[in-house]
């Protein structure tokens, strides 16, 4: 489920190794398993965002670094008001799992502008748990 | 064992009181006790890198403030791809304390660059739990 950045948000990324077989979608939320960049899953312990994502084929890809950026997303279930500030999970399909908060990877903003009450969609987070 | 910034870092950072008898070799991490400065050792919980270090006499010291830069330093043990992104310590010596994670104080980096396969020497971290 693809993420986009925040109105003129900018982002540090470093360049980081990935199996060839791997295939991470623009705008995926990614971790790393033995030293290379993989898919983020409803498990993952710390993430990053890959705003390009990687093909089958490449080498090295570009993740973020740290968590100075926010992050605009889909969520599982509606947004409410009650959820801002607060850690919650990411789903298998990578939406943000608002009702969950187990791995804590991703923090709902707590501006005016972190999501629409009754929408799923374009809920704002920032990573909580980053990779680097 | 001193530590370095990589590359064209720059790092934000915040005066502090040091005891007149502290001294803090140049490139050190350091910790605080009771409101000052000290070199950091094993078991500190936090720490901050001190770029510039301080001797006898001295009655301030520059730390960095947050953890939005890349340091390389000496590894306890040969540096290997599964240790990118891990949590890990430090020794007593300030050597990168690869093969253990207690305190968590620094984060092995997840760059291509994080280090040379089988060698001790330059690998880049992040701080993980900052003074400040």
């Amino acid at each position: 489920m693809r993420y986009t950045l925040v109105n003129q948000e900018q982002v540090r990324t470093a360049r980081c190794t990935i199996g060839t077989a791997t295939v991470i979608a623009a705008g995926d939320l990614v971790a790393i398993d033995n030293g290379l960049i993989i898919k983020a899953v409803a498990a993952s312990a710390a993430i990053a965002y890959c705003e390009k994502g990687s093909a089958d084929g490449e080498v090295v890809c570009e993740v973020t670094v740290g968590n100075d950026f926010t992050l605009k997303g889909t969520a599982d279930a509606a947004f409410a008001v009650t959820q801002k500030g607060t850690e919650v999970d990411l789903t298998a399909a990578q939406l943000i799992d608002v009702g969950s908060s187990s791995t804590d990877v991703l923090t709902i903003d707590i501006s005016e502008n972190a999501g629409v009450v009754g929408s799923t969609d374009d809920v704002s987070v920032r990573i909580n748990k980053p990779i680097f | 064992m001193a530590f370095k910034l990589v590359n064209g870092e720059q790092v934000r950072l915040v005066l502090c009181a040091i005891d007149t008898a502290t001294v803090i070799p140049v490139g050190d991490f350091a910790g605080i006790t009771t409101g000052l400065a000290v070199d950091a050792v094993d078991t500190t919980a936090a720490i901050a890198w001190c770029p510039k270090g301080s001797a006898t006499g001295e009655t301030v010291c520059e730390l960095t403030v947050g953890t939005d830069f890349v340091l390389e330093g000496t590894a306890d043990a040969a540096f290997a791809v599964t240790q990118k992104g891990t949590e890990v310590d430090l020794t007593a010596a300030q050597l990168i304390d690869v093969g253990s994670s207690s305190t968590g104080v620094l984060k092995v980096d997840i760059s291509e660059n994080a280090g040379t396969a089988t060698s001790v020497s330059n690998v880049r971290v992040r701080v993980n739990k900052p003074l400040f």
